[in-house]
């Protein structure tokens, strides 16, 4: 049996190279897609035995991006501009891309690297009866189109099996989310990034068993509490300096209110028959308030939740600049905050461009007062 | 009366009204500005059109204030300029006592907060989460006409389907605000107003297919309004066919000069500067998507939902590329010209695509000028002088 620095070794590598994770799994026989943000079905495509890799930029300079992209475009996708520029996702036998946000709208029309690219629509109106059968329709072509490129249908069993897959892995990651804090003298900033993280490049059933080995482990542990706990909000963080920052600093990470974290392990819906209707109230049912409809800015409410359930210090707000999401929902965010008396920072964390002086006295600062 | 006159007199009219209704205690609606508006106007609910407003307060010379403010109370720079200076706009009046002088000299007329709000995002996907914050300040009712994105060839039911639904939504919860039944009967005769106005506006349009033609783009950039706030009232329909009636009897003035298809939406703060450079250099705009957004047709719910989703900012690259390259080829454009938008996303990202595929149909050549719609701060004078001197020479040699 592995111990609990050998499961993280395996996650680390795997979340800091990704490259390396997905040339392996390529030769051991397998194929790959791309996933996009955000909320992308991807279970149809891992029914159709594709292993589903995310394609959520990554940092390193931007070169010639900017030359096809104006510069008020958020960092993930400058990056995925220019990674798809440089090739690296022609692995991909096909990439699939939501239209969540005017960028993505954009992104699903531009990307012309090898792979073909399909793009779905999510229905934003969640609560609308008639959402679910959107929602599904769009999802029954997302299948179509990838049984054209594979050659052959996808049964709905496998597609159950690949719910059931990916329902375990998020069950998985979700007992991770909430016991992790509770370790924060080895569960730093950055394992519990690479432990999200590095289910996007391996397969999601030999992640299920490492996470929960992991959480095995960790309970029999003793809980610790000599830091401070924060709750992150916002697209990614994926910054490793940044949140080695926030570690250096003594802050561990209480909770996430991050779309590529809990953002996909709290998906999750009732049984159905039919496996696309499954997918589609995964959607419409789902409580994720980034990218969403979100008429009573409820993402602000669940953030001040979560700092109440863990009992967390204060809020780091993951900031993507030009990211509407984000800047709209900041004003509404930080006022609330402010009602709650939650102490609270921003800190851009656009994958380039970082000004990280600035993020570290900030961060520095923070933990000051937070002492006081 | 003048198409210009009248023009005037409806424009103020539409924002009197308002006031007066609002002082009455009736209802009003803010609603973003490719959406059924009948829904609510048959309901003799108000209908006032943020960006609209935003857009005179930007061809006004004020919106720098506006859009300060914005980022005073906590807006980022990197957000469109029109929800600045909506958000901005409201917290003044939200704030009336402590910015009383700014709402003096604001140039706009006045507009009173809503009891309702309004969103279609056929158009961007960013008004949602404007509204989202508008609703939560001031506290009202947010409805969503959720069109999808139609990234793929043509819409099909599933899309109308999902749309009607939420049409009926909508009617609901007008009924729980206004506290009485829908009035069916009246939505009927708005929505054919709305067919007779919009058909007035693409008969103006079309005369930009005639050779010669006396229209400008830049009038239907003025009149757009119009068009914006009022077309399913019959005043939108009378001013257009007065236009039109003028137009047919004037005679080109820039007869021998070339024509430019502008692409985007008109720099505000700058369009007399943008018309003469274009002028001097021997270019009269001839046609644009923009103003066609308004050209919306329909007889029932069901081809109400495909209207309002089939806007052009709403279809892929591929149908962006026909549908401009047809409208460029039929108004005889010599030369195109591309708004890069910092404000908007949607408009921007895509347009080396769609205008290196649209010269591939036409042939002709384009210029992308960086911009803004109501950000003076974003606008290069020099850059877009230079930009249209050298698209004339490109033109000239063609
Ligand atoms: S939601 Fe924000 S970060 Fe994500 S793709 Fe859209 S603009 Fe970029
Ligand atoms: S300018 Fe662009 S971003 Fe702003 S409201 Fe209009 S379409 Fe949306």
């Amino acid at each position: 049996m592995k111990n609990i620095n050998d499961i993280i070794n395996i996650l680390n590598e795997t979340a800091q190279n990704p490259k390396k994770a997905v040339d392996v799994i390529i030769e051991n026989g397998e194929k790959v897609c791309g996933i996009m943000p955000a909320f992308v079905p991807e279970e149809i495509a891992y029914a159709a035995g594709y292993i589903p890799v995310g394609i959520w930029g990554s940092d390193g300079e931007i070169k010639n991006a900017q030359s096809v992209m104006p510069p008020f475009c958020c960092s993930i996708m400058m990056s995925v501009i220019e990674n798809q520029l440089k090739g690296i996702y022609d692995v991909c036998d096909f990439i699939v891309v939501s239209s969540l946000c005017d960028t993505l709208k954009c992104m699903g029309q531009k990307y012309k690297g090898k792979s073909p690219i399909i793009q779905i629509s999510h229905p934003h109106n969640r609560s609308i009866e008639n959402a679910v059968d959107f929602a599904a329709e769009e999802y029954s072509i997302l299948r179509e189109k990838i049984e054209n490129i594979r050659g052959s249908k996808i049964t709905d069993r496998d597609i159950f099996n690949a719910i059931e897959v990916y329902n375990e892995n998020r069950k998985a990651l979700r007992r991770f989310g909430e016991i992790s804090y509770k370790y924060s003298d080895i569960i730093t900033p950055v394992i519990r990034r690479n432990v999200f993280k590095s289910g996007y490049f391996m397969d999601r059933k030999n992640h299920t068993e490492l996470i929960n080995s992991l959480c095995d482990l960790l309970e029999e542990r003793e809980a610790v509490s000599d830091k401070k706990g924060v709750v992150l909000t916002g697209i990614i963080a994926d910054d490793r300096k940044i949140l080695d920052m926030l570690y250096r600093n003594d802050f561990y990470v209480a909770a996430d209110d991050i779309v590529n974290e809990s953002g996909f392990a709290n998906c999750h819906a009732p049984d159905e028959k039919d496996p696309i209707i499954f997918l589609a109230k995964m959607w419409t049912g789902g409580k994720s308030t980034l990218f969403a409809y979100d008429p009573f800015k409820k993402r602000a409410e669940h953030i001040i939740d979560e700092v109440k359930r863990t009992g967390a210090a204060g809020v780091v707000f993951c900031y993507m600049p030009f990211c509407d999401v984000d800047a709209f929902d900041e004003p509404i965010i930080v006022k609330r905050l402010k009602e709650e008396n939650i102490p609270f920072i921003k800190i851009d964390f656009g994958m380039q461009d970082t000004n990280y002086s600035r993020a570290e006295t900030k961060i520095e600062a923070f933990s000051e007062m937070l002492e006081l | 009366m003048t198409s210009k006159q009248m023009l005037k007199e409806y424009t103020d009219m539409l924002f009197k009204e308002a006031m007066e209704k609002k002082k009455n205690g009736e209802l009003i609606c803010w609603s973003s500005s490719v959406v059924p508006g009948e829904l609510f106007d048959a309901m003799d609910i108000s209908v006032i059109y943020p960006e609209n407003h935003a857009a005179i307060i930007g061809a006004k010379h004020y919106s720098d204030v506006l859009i300060e403010h914005a980022e005073n109370i906590g807006y980022d720079n990197g957000i469109c300029s029109y929800a600045k200076i909506n958000l901005a706009y409201t917290d003044y009046i939200l704030n009336r006592d402590k910015y009383k002088t700014e709402i003096e000299n604001c140039p706009s007329p006045e507009i009173p907060l809503p009891d309702i709000i309004v969103v279609c995002n056929n158009i961007c996907s960013l008004l949602i989460k404007w509204y989202e914050n508008l609703a939560v300040t001031l506290n009202v009712p947010f409805v969503l006409i959720d069109v999808p994105f139609i990234h793929t060839g043509e819409i099909s039911k599933k899309e109308v389907g999902y749309i009607l639904s939420q049409f009926e939504n909508i009617k609901r919860e007008i009924e729980t605000i206004a506290g009485r039944k829908y009035d069916e009967e009246k939505l009927k005769e708005e929505m054919a107003q709305r067919k007779r106005s919009s058909i007035a506006w693409e008969k103006v349009m079309k005369l930009s297919e005639e050779k010669p033609s006396a229209l400008n783009g830049f009038d239907l950039f003025n009149f757009m309004s119009l068009a914006v706030c009022a077309s399913y009232r019959k005043c939108a329909e009378d001013t257009f066919n007065t236009l039109y009636e003028e137009l047919k009897n004037a005679e080109e003035t820039n007869e021998n000069g070339m024509r430019v298809f502008w692409e985007g939406i008109a720099c505000w703060p700058y369009l007399s500067f943008t018309y003469k450079t274009l002028k001097n250099c021997g270019f009269k705009v001839s046609a644009s998507m923009y103003p066609d957004m308004w050209n919306v047709q329909y007889s029932n719910m069901e081809e109400m939902a495909a209207a309002f989703a089939n806007i052009y900012t709403n279809r892929s690259l591929d149908e962006k590329i026909k549908l401009i390259s047809s409208m460029g080829e039929k108004s005889h454009c010599d030369a195109y010209v591309y708004h890069q938008n910092r404000s908007c996303k949607l408009m921007s990202f895509l347009l080396n695509e769609t205008a290196e595929g649209v010269k591939s149909v036409t042939g002709k050549p384009y210029i992308i000028f960086d911009g803004d719609q109501t950000d003076p701060g974003n606008f290069s004078q020099g850059q877009f002088e230079t930009k249209v001197q050298a698209l004339s020479e490109m033109a000239e040699n063609y």
